[in-house]
Protein backbone atom coordinates (compact mmCIF):
# COMPACT_ATOMS: atom_id res chain seq x y z
CA UNK A 1 0.00 0.00 0.00
CA UNK A 2 1.44 3.47 -0.73
CA UNK A 3 0.83 6.31 1.02
CA UNK A 4 1.11 10.52 0.12
CA UNK A 5 0.87 12.74 3.09
CA UNK A 6 0.84 16.35 2.69
CA UNK A 7 3.96 18.62 1.39
CA UNK A 8 6.21 17.72 4.59
CA UNK A 9 6.60 14.19 4.24
CA UNK A 10 5.91 11.01 2.29
CA UNK A 11 4.41 7.88 3.69
CA UNK A 12 4.42 4.23 2.66
CA UNK A 13 3.97 0.43 3.72
CA UNK A 14 6.25 -1.94 2.01
CA UNK A 15 6.57 -5.54 2.43
CA UNK A 16 9.59 -7.44 3.06
CA UNK A 17 10.19 -10.86 1.51
CA UNK A 18 13.63 -13.06 2.25
CA UNK A 19 15.37 -11.69 -1.04
CA UNK A 20 14.88 -8.31 0.62
CA UNK A 21 17.44 -9.42 3.35
CA UNK A 22 19.56 -10.91 1.08
CA UNK A 23 19.78 -7.68 -0.77
CA UNK A 24 21.67 -5.59 1.86
CA UNK A 25 25.03 -8.12 2.04
CA UNK A 26 24.39 -8.70 -2.09
CA UNK A 27 25.01 -5.07 -2.29
CA UNK A 28 27.55 -4.93 -0.05
CA UNK A 29 29.11 -7.84 -1.92
CA UNK A 30 29.09 -5.44 -5.37
CA UNK A 31 31.29 -3.21 -3.98
CA UNK A 32 34.41 -2.90 -5.92
CA UNK A 33 36.72 -3.34 -3.38
CA UNK A 34 34.83 -6.09 -2.07
CA UNK A 35 34.93 -8.17 -5.54
CA UNK A 36 38.71 -7.44 -5.90
CA UNK A 37 39.04 -8.71 -2.38
CA UNK A 38 37.11 -11.95 -3.58
CA UNK A 39 38.86 -12.46 -6.60
CA UNK A 40 42.53 -12.46 -4.75
CA UNK A 41 41.01 -14.49 -1.75
CA UNK A 42 40.16 -17.13 -4.82
CA UNK A 43 43.52 -16.62 -6.76
CA UNK A 44 45.30 -16.87 -3.23
CA UNK A 45 43.43 -20.16 -2.87
CA UNK A 46 44.16 -21.59 -5.95
CA UNK A 47 47.61 -20.25 -6.15
CA UNK A 48 49.05 -21.58 -2.31
CA UNK A 49 47.46 -25.21 -2.95
CA UNK A 50 50.77 -26.07 -5.64
CA UNK A 51 53.16 -23.90 -3.30
CA UNK A 52 51.58 -26.01 -0.22
CA UNK A 53 52.33 -28.90 -1.77
CA UNK A 54 56.16 -28.17 -3.06
CA UNK A 55 56.61 -27.27 0.87
CA UNK A 56 55.11 -30.60 1.69
CA UNK A 57 57.39 -32.36 -0.86
CA UNK A 58 60.54 -30.57 0.60
CA UNK A 59 59.34 -31.11 4.49
CA UNK A 60 59.15 -35.06 3.22
CA UNK A 61 62.43 -34.45 1.53
CA UNK A 62 64.26 -32.72 4.60
CA UNK A 63 62.88 -35.25 7.15
CA UNK A 64 64.06 -38.56 4.93
CA UNK A 65 67.53 -39.77 6.54
CA UNK A 66 68.13 -41.68 3.08
CA UNK A 67 67.40 -38.84 0.73
CA UNK A 68 68.37 -38.65 -2.83
CA UNK A 69 70.94 -35.67 -2.82
CA UNK A 70 69.24 -32.19 -3.38
CA UNK A 71 70.44 -31.84 -6.86
CA UNK A 72 68.94 -35.23 -8.21
CA UNK A 73 65.67 -34.93 -6.01
CA UNK A 74 65.27 -31.56 -7.63
CA UNK A 75 64.66 -32.80 -11.14
CA UNK A 76 61.72 -35.02 -10.00
CA UNK A 77 59.85 -32.35 -8.53
CA UNK A 78 57.87 -31.37 -11.87
CA UNK A 79 56.85 -35.08 -12.50
CA UNK A 80 55.74 -35.30 -9.24
CA UNK A 81 54.32 -32.43 -9.43
CA UNK A 82 52.31 -33.50 -12.49
CA UNK A 83 51.43 -36.76 -11.92
CA UNK A 84 50.22 -35.93 -8.75
CA UNK A 85 49.03 -32.79 -8.28
CA UNK A 86 47.48 -31.90 -11.84
CA UNK A 87 44.55 -32.97 -11.56
CA UNK A 88 43.21 -32.47 -8.46
CA UNK A 89 44.40 -28.58 -8.51
CA UNK A 90 42.65 -28.75 -11.95
CA UNK A 91 39.25 -29.97 -9.99
CA UNK A 92 39.99 -27.43 -7.15
CA UNK A 93 40.27 -24.55 -9.25
CA UNK A 94 37.42 -25.24 -11.11
CA UNK A 95 35.51 -25.46 -8.13
CA UNK A 96 36.79 -22.00 -6.87
CA UNK A 97 35.74 -20.50 -9.78
CA UNK A 98 32.36 -21.91 -9.99
CA UNK A 99 31.99 -20.83 -6.36
CA UNK A 100 33.04 -17.28 -7.40
CA UNK A 101 30.42 -17.41 -9.81
CA UNK A 102 27.48 -18.54 -7.69
CA UNK A 103 28.37 -16.20 -4.74
CA UNK A 104 25.44 -14.01 -5.36
CA UNK A 105 22.77 -17.20 -5.81
CA UNK A 106 24.64 -18.92 -2.72
CA UNK A 107 23.80 -15.90 -0.32
CA UNK A 108 20.19 -16.07 -1.45
CA UNK A 109 20.30 -19.82 -0.89
CA UNK A 110 21.62 -19.81 2.58
CA UNK A 111 19.02 -16.50 3.63
CA UNK A 112 16.41 -18.70 2.09
CA UNK A 113 17.31 -21.49 4.39
CA UNK A 114 17.07 -19.02 7.02
CA UNK A 115 13.98 -17.96 6.41
CA UNK A 116 12.65 -21.41 6.24
CA UNK A 117 13.29 -21.83 2.37
CA UNK A 118 10.28 -19.88 0.87
CA UNK A 119 10.13 -16.71 -0.05
CA UNK A 120 7.44 -15.30 2.12
CA UNK A 121 6.11 -12.02 2.29
CA UNK A 122 8.02 -11.91 6.57
CA UNK A 123 6.46 -8.46 7.24
CA UNK A 124 5.00 -5.08 5.83
CA UNK A 125 6.78 -2.13 7.20
CA UNK A 126 5.50 1.52 7.38
CA UNK A 127 8.13 4.08 6.36
CA UNK A 128 7.64 7.74 6.90
CA UNK A 129 9.94 10.09 5.58
CA UNK A 130 10.48 14.17 6.86
CA UNK A 131 12.31 16.84 7.72
CA UNK A 132 13.73 15.36 10.75
CA UNK A 133 14.71 11.80 9.36
CA UNK A 134 13.31 8.53 8.86
CA UNK A 135 10.97 6.80 10.84
CA UNK A 136 10.32 2.81 10.20
CA UNK A 137 7.40 1.12 12.08
CA UNK A 138 7.21 -2.16 12.27
CA UNK A 139 5.31 -4.59 14.64
CA UNK A 140 6.39 -3.79 18.43
CA UNK A 141 9.18 -1.31 17.04
CA UNK A 142 9.48 2.00 16.14
CA UNK A 143 12.81 2.95 14.89
CA UNK A 144 13.92 6.79 14.13
CA UNK A 145 17.22 7.49 11.97
CA UNK A 146 17.69 11.43 11.73
CA UNK A 147 18.94 12.90 8.27
CA UNK A 148 22.89 13.06 9.88
CA UNK A 149 23.03 9.00 10.46
CA UNK A 150 22.06 8.92 7.06
CA UNK A 151 26.00 8.48 5.63
CA UNK A 152 24.75 7.82 1.63
CA UNK A 153 21.70 6.56 -0.12
CA UNK A 154 22.87 3.58 -2.66
CA UNK A 155 19.68 2.25 -5.45
CA UNK A 156 19.37 -1.20 -7.38
CA UNK A 157 16.51 -1.80 -9.46
CA UNK A 158 14.69 -3.37 -6.95
CA UNK A 159 15.81 -1.26 -3.78
CA UNK A 160 16.91 1.45 -2.52
CA UNK A 161 19.48 1.42 0.87
CA UNK A 162 19.77 4.29 2.81
CA UNK A 163 23.07 3.48 4.69
CA UNK A 164 23.76 4.35 8.08
CA UNK A 165 26.74 2.44 8.99
CA UNK A 166 29.60 0.59 6.82
CA UNK A 167 27.72 -2.59 7.28
CA UNK A 168 23.80 -1.86 7.37
CA UNK A 169 21.07 0.12 6.07
CA UNK A 170 18.00 0.70 5.95
CA UNK A 171 16.39 -1.19 3.33
CA UNK A 172 13.32 0.35 1.24
CA UNK A 173 12.10 -2.27 -1.22
CA UNK A 174 10.80 -0.61 -4.12
CA UNK A 175 7.91 -3.52 -5.36
CA UNK A 176 5.50 -2.04 -3.92
CA UNK A 177 5.98 1.71 -4.73
CA UNK A 178 5.03 3.84 -7.86
CA UNK A 179 7.35 5.32 -9.60
CA UNK A 180 5.88 8.62 -8.36
CA UNK A 181 6.20 7.63 -4.66
CA UNK A 182 10.00 5.95 -5.50
CA UNK A 183 10.78 9.86 -6.76
CA UNK A 184 9.70 11.64 -4.12
CA UNK A 185 11.20 9.47 -1.46
CA UNK A 186 14.53 9.98 -3.78
CA UNK A 187 13.71 13.58 -4.02
CA UNK A 188 13.76 14.33 -0.06
CA UNK A 189 17.02 12.11 0.61
CA UNK A 190 18.64 13.99 -1.72
CA UNK A 191 17.61 17.68 -0.14
CA UNK A 192 19.58 15.68 3.66
CA UNK A 193 21.49 13.37 2.39
CA UNK A 194 25.04 14.27 0.00
CA UNK A 195 25.78 11.00 -1.22
CA UNK A 196 21.98 10.43 -2.68
CA UNK A 197 20.85 9.00 -6.24
CA UNK A 198 19.32 11.64 -8.15
CA UNK A 199 16.39 10.92 -10.43
CA UNK B 1 110.71 -92.77 -42.33
CA UNK B 2 111.94 -90.10 -44.89
CA UNK B 3 112.87 -86.13 -43.34
CA UNK B 4 110.37 -85.05 -44.78
CA UNK B 5 107.65 -87.45 -43.69
CA UNK B 6 108.21 -86.83 -40.61
CA UNK B 7 108.80 -83.27 -40.78
CA UNK B 8 105.10 -83.32 -42.43
CA UNK B 9 103.64 -85.49 -39.44
CA UNK B 10 104.96 -83.15 -37.07
CA UNK B 11 103.43 -80.41 -38.42
CA UNK B 12 100.22 -81.80 -38.37
CA UNK B 13 100.88 -82.81 -35.03
CA UNK B 14 101.86 -79.16 -33.78
CA UNK B 15 98.82 -78.42 -36.04
CA UNK B 16 96.29 -80.17 -34.02
CA UNK B 17 98.02 -79.11 -30.78
CA UNK B 18 97.64 -75.87 -31.41
CA UNK B 19 93.90 -75.90 -33.35
CA UNK B 20 93.29 -78.01 -29.73
CA UNK B 21 94.10 -75.27 -27.18
CA UNK B 22 92.40 -72.71 -29.44
CA UNK B 23 89.40 -74.77 -29.19
CA UNK B 24 89.78 -75.29 -25.60
CA UNK B 25 90.22 -71.34 -25.17
CA UNK B 26 86.86 -71.32 -27.17
CA UNK B 27 84.95 -73.01 -25.00
CA UNK B 28 86.32 -71.23 -21.93
CA UNK B 29 85.67 -67.76 -22.93
CA UNK B 30 82.33 -68.75 -25.01
CA UNK B 31 78.90 -67.30 -23.74
CA UNK B 32 76.77 -69.35 -21.21
CA UNK B 33 72.99 -69.38 -21.70
CA UNK B 34 71.59 -69.49 -18.56
CA UNK B 35 67.60 -70.65 -17.98
CA UNK B 36 66.44 -68.65 -14.72
CA UNK B 37 63.68 -71.60 -13.99
CA UNK B 38 60.82 -69.20 -13.63
CA UNK B 39 58.27 -68.43 -16.28
CA UNK B 40 61.25 -69.25 -19.17
CA UNK B 41 62.99 -66.71 -18.44
CA UNK B 42 66.74 -67.41 -20.10
CA UNK B 43 69.72 -65.18 -19.96
CA UNK B 44 73.29 -65.09 -21.98
CA UNK B 45 76.64 -64.33 -19.70
CA UNK B 46 78.80 -62.51 -21.08
CA UNK B 47 82.57 -63.98 -21.50
CA UNK B 48 84.41 -64.88 -18.37
CA UNK B 49 81.17 -64.80 -15.93
CA UNK B 50 79.89 -67.26 -14.32
CA UNK B 51 76.03 -67.54 -12.41
CA UNK B 52 74.14 -69.42 -10.12
CA UNK B 53 70.58 -69.74 -9.37
CA UNK B 54 68.76 -69.26 -6.09
CA UNK B 55 65.15 -70.17 -5.67
CA UNK B 56 62.71 -69.87 -2.80
CA UNK B 57 59.80 -71.47 -2.04
CA UNK B 58 56.91 -69.75 -3.57
CA UNK B 59 54.01 -69.15 -2.23
CA UNK B 60 50.68 -68.61 -4.44
CA UNK B 61 49.00 -66.49 -1.92
CA UNK B 62 52.21 -64.52 -1.41
CA UNK B 63 53.86 -63.74 -4.55
CA UNK B 64 57.20 -61.73 -5.03
CA UNK B 65 60.57 -62.04 -6.31
CA UNK B 66 61.61 -65.72 -5.27
CA UNK B 67 63.69 -66.53 -8.03
CA UNK B 68 67.41 -65.03 -8.15
CA UNK B 69 70.04 -65.16 -10.94
CA UNK B 70 73.39 -64.47 -9.18
CA UNK B 71 76.17 -63.38 -11.87
CA UNK B 72 79.77 -62.72 -11.17
CA UNK B 73 82.47 -61.47 -13.28
CA UNK B 74 85.66 -63.95 -13.16
CA UNK B 75 88.13 -62.05 -15.85
CA UNK B 76 91.30 -60.69 -15.17
CA UNK B 77 90.00 -56.83 -15.59
CA UNK B 78 87.32 -57.86 -12.94
CA UNK B 79 90.05 -58.80 -10.33
CA UNK B 80 89.68 -55.22 -9.04
CA UNK B 81 86.12 -53.55 -10.04
CA UNK B 82 84.48 -56.68 -8.82
CA UNK B 83 81.76 -56.78 -11.31
CA UNK B 84 78.32 -58.50 -10.13
CA UNK B 85 74.78 -58.97 -11.07
CA UNK B 86 71.64 -60.33 -9.54
CA UNK B 87 68.39 -60.47 -11.85
CA UNK B 88 65.45 -61.25 -9.98
CA UNK B 89 62.03 -62.96 -11.19
CA UNK B 90 58.89 -62.30 -9.77
CA UNK B 91 56.66 -65.26 -9.51
CA UNK B 92 53.66 -64.70 -11.40
CA UNK B 93 53.20 -63.12 -14.80
CA UNK B 94 52.11 -59.68 -15.11
CA UNK B 95 48.87 -57.99 -15.88
CA UNK B 96 51.17 -54.99 -17.38
CA UNK B 97 52.81 -55.65 -20.56
CA UNK B 98 55.26 -53.01 -20.42
CA UNK B 99 57.58 -51.40 -18.35
CA UNK B 100 56.18 -48.04 -18.63
CA UNK B 101 53.51 -48.60 -16.47
CA UNK B 102 55.46 -49.93 -14.05
CA UNK B 103 57.75 -46.93 -13.06
CA UNK B 104 55.71 -44.50 -14.83
CA UNK B 105 54.80 -42.36 -11.95
CA UNK B 106 57.66 -39.56 -10.38
CA UNK B 107 56.58 -40.80 -6.73
CA UNK B 108 57.64 -44.42 -8.05
CA UNK B 109 60.61 -43.27 -10.17
CA UNK B 110 62.16 -41.15 -7.33
CA UNK B 111 61.68 -44.36 -4.80
CA UNK B 112 63.66 -46.52 -7.38
CA UNK B 113 66.74 -44.23 -7.74
CA UNK B 114 66.38 -43.91 -3.65
CA UNK B 115 67.02 -47.83 -3.60
CA UNK B 116 70.02 -47.68 -5.88
CA UNK B 117 71.57 -44.71 -3.56
CA UNK B 118 70.53 -46.69 -0.27
CA UNK B 119 72.69 -49.93 -1.85
CA UNK B 120 75.12 -47.48 -2.70
CA UNK B 121 76.00 -46.77 0.71
CA UNK B 122 76.71 -43.71 2.13
CA UNK B 123 77.12 -40.18 0.60
CA UNK B 124 76.70 -42.33 -2.94
CA UNK B 125 75.33 -39.54 -5.99
CA UNK B 126 72.92 -40.27 -9.14
CA UNK B 127 75.26 -40.51 -11.89
CA UNK B 128 72.64 -41.41 -14.66
CA UNK B 129 69.50 -39.79 -13.77
CA UNK B 130 66.76 -42.60 -14.09
CA UNK B 131 65.87 -43.27 -17.92
CA UNK B 132 63.95 -45.52 -20.05
CA UNK B 133 66.71 -47.57 -21.87
CA UNK B 134 66.54 -49.81 -24.76
CA UNK B 135 68.51 -52.50 -23.41
CA UNK B 136 68.45 -55.68 -26.33
CA UNK B 137 64.83 -55.88 -27.62
CA UNK B 138 63.52 -54.33 -24.14
CA UNK B 139 63.23 -51.35 -22.73
CA UNK B 140 64.70 -50.89 -18.70
CA UNK B 141 64.25 -48.25 -16.74
CA UNK B 142 67.89 -48.12 -15.93
CA UNK B 143 69.40 -45.52 -13.33
CA UNK B 144 73.29 -45.42 -12.56
CA UNK B 145 75.07 -44.39 -9.03
CA UNK B 146 78.06 -43.72 -7.84
CA UNK B 147 79.69 -44.53 -4.75
CA UNK B 148 81.89 -42.74 -2.66
CA UNK B 149 84.99 -44.50 -0.94
CA UNK B 150 84.87 -48.03 -0.95
CA UNK B 151 81.49 -48.50 -1.55
CA UNK B 152 80.41 -50.44 -4.96
CA UNK B 153 78.80 -48.61 -7.73
CA UNK B 154 74.98 -49.45 -8.40
CA UNK B 155 72.66 -50.01 -11.87
CA UNK B 156 69.47 -50.47 -11.16
CA UNK B 157 66.99 -51.94 -13.68
CA UNK B 158 63.50 -52.48 -13.95
CA UNK B 159 61.66 -53.68 -16.74
CA UNK B 160 58.47 -56.44 -17.95
CA UNK B 161 59.05 -58.08 -20.72
CA UNK B 162 55.84 -60.04 -22.35
CA UNK B 163 54.21 -60.15 -18.67
CA UNK B 164 57.79 -61.22 -16.68
CA UNK B 165 58.34 -58.23 -13.80
CA UNK B 166 62.18 -58.80 -13.81
CA UNK B 167 64.63 -56.39 -11.61
CA UNK B 168 68.38 -56.39 -11.78
CA UNK B 169 70.79 -54.70 -10.23
CA UNK B 170 74.95 -54.86 -11.05
CA UNK B 171 77.38 -53.46 -8.81
CA UNK B 172 81.07 -52.62 -9.70
CA UNK B 173 84.24 -51.00 -7.74
CA UNK B 174 85.18 -49.11 -10.79
CA UNK B 175 84.78 -45.58 -11.44
CA UNK B 176 85.66 -46.15 -14.83
CA UNK B 177 82.66 -44.49 -18.07
CA UNK B 178 82.12 -47.50 -18.95
CA UNK B 179 81.90 -49.60 -16.10
CA UNK B 180 78.82 -50.81 -16.84
CA UNK B 181 78.63 -51.92 -20.10
CA UNK B 182 78.90 -56.00 -19.54
CA UNK B 183 76.13 -55.66 -17.27
CA UNK B 184 74.37 -53.68 -19.84
CA UNK B 185 74.83 -56.43 -22.58
CA UNK B 186 74.07 -59.08 -20.06
CA UNK B 187 70.64 -57.08 -19.31
CA UNK B 188 70.31 -56.95 -23.24
CA UNK B 189 70.47 -60.59 -23.60
CA UNK B 190 67.38 -61.74 -21.40
CA UNK B 191 64.69 -63.72 -23.52
CA UNK B 192 61.48 -64.99 -23.15
CA UNK B 193 60.36 -68.88 -23.87
CA UNK B 194 61.76 -70.45 -26.93
CA UNK B 195 64.04 -67.60 -28.45
CA UNK B 196 67.21 -68.96 -26.39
Amino acid sequence: MDLQSANSAVEFDASFRTEDYAALTLQMADRRDIKRWRFLQVAMLVFIVPVAAVATLAFLWVVDSQRVPFSDAILFLPKLLWDELLIPWLLFCAFAILEMLRYRSNIRARVGRLAGGVNLTFETNHFRIDDRGVEVTRPYVISRYEWPAIRSVEETDNHLFLRNHQLAAIIIPKRDLTSETVESVKMRISAHVQESPRS
Amino acid sequence: MSKSLLGHRMSLATLGVFATFIFAVAIAQAEEIVALGALDVAVTLPPGWTGTIERKEHEPANPGYNTQLKAKCETENCETSLDTCSLWVFDEVSRHRTARSVLDAGRDQYEFTRTALIHSGPDASVAKHIEFETLGKSRWYVVETRASGRYKSVLRAETIIEGRHLVAECRTCSRDYDRFDASRELLSSVVIGKDH
